[in-house]
């Protein structure tokens, strides 16, 4: 009965090993744990999920203000709302999960300390409970788009085929965020230094990130930099397929999509090792 | 048929003193001072940073054995429950466990205050091992159990401490689990529920559960163990009959009370 349980206890340096069959038999648990965190961010709010909304939507409308109103900023002869708003969903959705998971080692010691199971649920979960909020913000956003295409009698701004490649950009956000949230969780747990300096880097990325502005505004000089920031060419191309902007070429794409996966595989890896005795040290 | 836990010289040891970082500064500090040391002896200040919490311990669990691990605050008991949990990875040496393990060294692991006591009962048994269909299976007697049927769908927040206490064993004492490893978690809720909650983990050992039981009261670990290993400053210092370990446990006690 038990011998496919059979486990061996030891101390143990390899980086690779990773314990997929644990994985496997904790499955329920990763849907619990998504759900909890889920819904253990709106749990005696009377607004309930509309907050996922509310933020968001208020965001957008001060941009709306203060870039196009006050600056007139122009936003590639996309509506601002729909224009701010689908770049601050993407943000929040990279900012939020990336920001939980830094801290998910931290924030969980006392139940690491107490019962086991694969540690890497906890960075998942925070990453699934996001990305069902982000969701529900693509469905307002839908509601919105529609909107503005039917007042404005489609001019300007259109979708275009590459939509098809959506659900490949998340994911190459949800790497990107593991990447970089698991090695801040792993590092925090060492040293609490990491933790202020996640808060302070999210906001400079935030505006290192073509979110409020448009990349023809950027002065060619800069174009690398901007461009060089992994997050970037997602927006960038969620944008041309969502309005038909400018699309960004396959190079660039290529190359974020590999800094991501790179990020994701190693910060994965150093989570792994860290997260088998860190209860010693936290 | 081969024992659920076979450990085998198992050791740990915690690195104290100047390794315990708390931030990037005092690493670097560290990092300083090595390096400036260089020449001088350092054996003697590695000694000194290494502290072994476990030392050489080696034992064998059979199904339908419960032991009691006996010794003082600070001999190693924790560490060695954490160890066969998977919470950590000893140093050296090894343990082969044969089963499904359920970690009990607290009560209601993973509960959430804002979900109830529904919610809360699915999660912990899923955190204790137990598949969704599992905990489905015997939700029932898990809830009459708890005497909670009342409240089932209320936030476990409301809960007063006993209906917290009483909802998180029943979760626990309905694991299918093959081990259990118990940490001083029967010490709370009343007298009458710990009444009853040592009578289900005898039970359950009766049934070829296998039990690592730590308590600090005498009159518990010799109602449910057979067994007895002592720990002193992370030395197995005794294997043998609960009787008899008590003894010896009760007597240093007394020992070192009177130097």
């Amino acid at each position: 009965m038990s011998e496919s349980y059979t486990k061996i206890i030891k101390a143990d340096s390899d980086w690779w090993s990773f314990d997929f069959r644990s994985v496997f038999y904790y499955r329920d648990l990763l849907f619990l744990m998504i759900r909890r965190e889920f819904v253990s961010k709106y749990k005696q709010t009377i607004l309930g999920p509309l907050w996922f909304v509310i933020q968001p939507s208020l965001m957008a409308i001060v941009f709306v203000f203060l870039f196009s109103e006050t600056m007139h900023v122009p936003t590639d002869g996309v509506p601002p709302v729909l224009f701010y708003f689908s770049g601050i969903i993407i943000w929040n959705f990279l900012s939020s999960s990336l920001g939980a998971i830094s801290l998910s080692l931290l924030h969980h010691s006392e139940l690491c300390k107490k019962v086991y199971f694969p540690r890497i649920f906890l960075p998942i979960s925070q990453l699934f409970a996001s990305f069902f909020a982000l969701l529900i913000q693509m469905g307002v956003f839908i509601v919105l788009y529609l909107l503005f295409w039917v007042t404005q009698n489609h001019s300007g701004f259109f979708p275009t085929a590459q939509l098809l490649l959506l659900p490949l950009w998340f994911v190459q956000l949800a790497f990107l965020s593991l990447g970089v949230g698991t090695w801040i969780a792993g590092l925090t747990s060492r040293y609490r230094d990491f933790h202020h300096l996640t808060q302070l880097g999210l906001t400079l990325w935030m505006y290192a990130s073509p979110i409020s502005y448009s990349l023809r505004l950027v002065s060619p000089k800069w174009k690398w930099l901007v461009l060089s920031n992994p997050v970037s060419p997602v927006i960038l191309s969620i944008r041309a397929a969502v309005f038909g902007t400018e699309a960004l070429s396959l190079e660039i794409q290529l190359i974020s999509m590999a800094i991501s996966i790179f990020l994701c595989v190693t910060g994965t890896l150093f989570f792994n090792r860290i997260q088998r005795n860190f209860i010693d040290t936290i | 048929m081969k024992p659920l836990i076979e450990v085998e010289n198992l050791s740990k040891c915690y690195r104290t003193g100047e390794r315990g970082f708390r931030s990037l500064r005092d690493s670097f500090q560290y990092w300083w001072g090595q390096s400036l040391k260089k020449e001088m002896k350092i054996e003697e200040a590695d000694l000194k940073r290494f502290f072994w919490a476990l030392k050489d311990i080696s034992f064998r669990l059979q199904a339908g054995e419960a032991i009691g691990l006996i010794g003082k605050n600070g001999a190693g008991k924790s560490t060695l429950l954490r160890i066969l949990a998977s919470l950590t990875e000893p140093t050296e040496g090894q343990a082969v466990i044969r089963g499904r393990v359920a970690s009990l060294l607290e009560m209601g692991s993973g509960f959430h205050p804002d979900l109830t006591g529904r919610e809360n009962v699915f999660l912990n048994g899923a955190f204790l091992g137990m598949k969704k269909k599992e905990v489905a299976e015997q939700f029932d007697a898990i809830v009459a159990f708890s005497e909670n049927e009342a409240f089932i769908d209320t936030p476990v927040k409301h809960y007063s401490k006993g209906m917290y206490t009483r909802l998180a064993f029943s979760v626990a004492a309905h694991l299918n689990a093959d081990i259990l490893l118990l940490d001083e978690v029967l010490e709370l809720g009343d007298v009458a529920f710990q009444q009853r909650a040592i009578e289900k983990m005898i039970e359950r050992k009766k049934e070829g559960k296998a039990i690592v039981f730590v308590s600090h009261h005498a009159e518990r670990v010799q109602a449910m163990c057979d067994r007895a290993i002592c720990l002193d400053s992370g030395y197995l210092s005794f294997d043998g009959g609960i009787k008899e370990g008590m003894e010896r446990y009760l007597t240093s006690l007394t020992l070192s009370s009177m130097l």
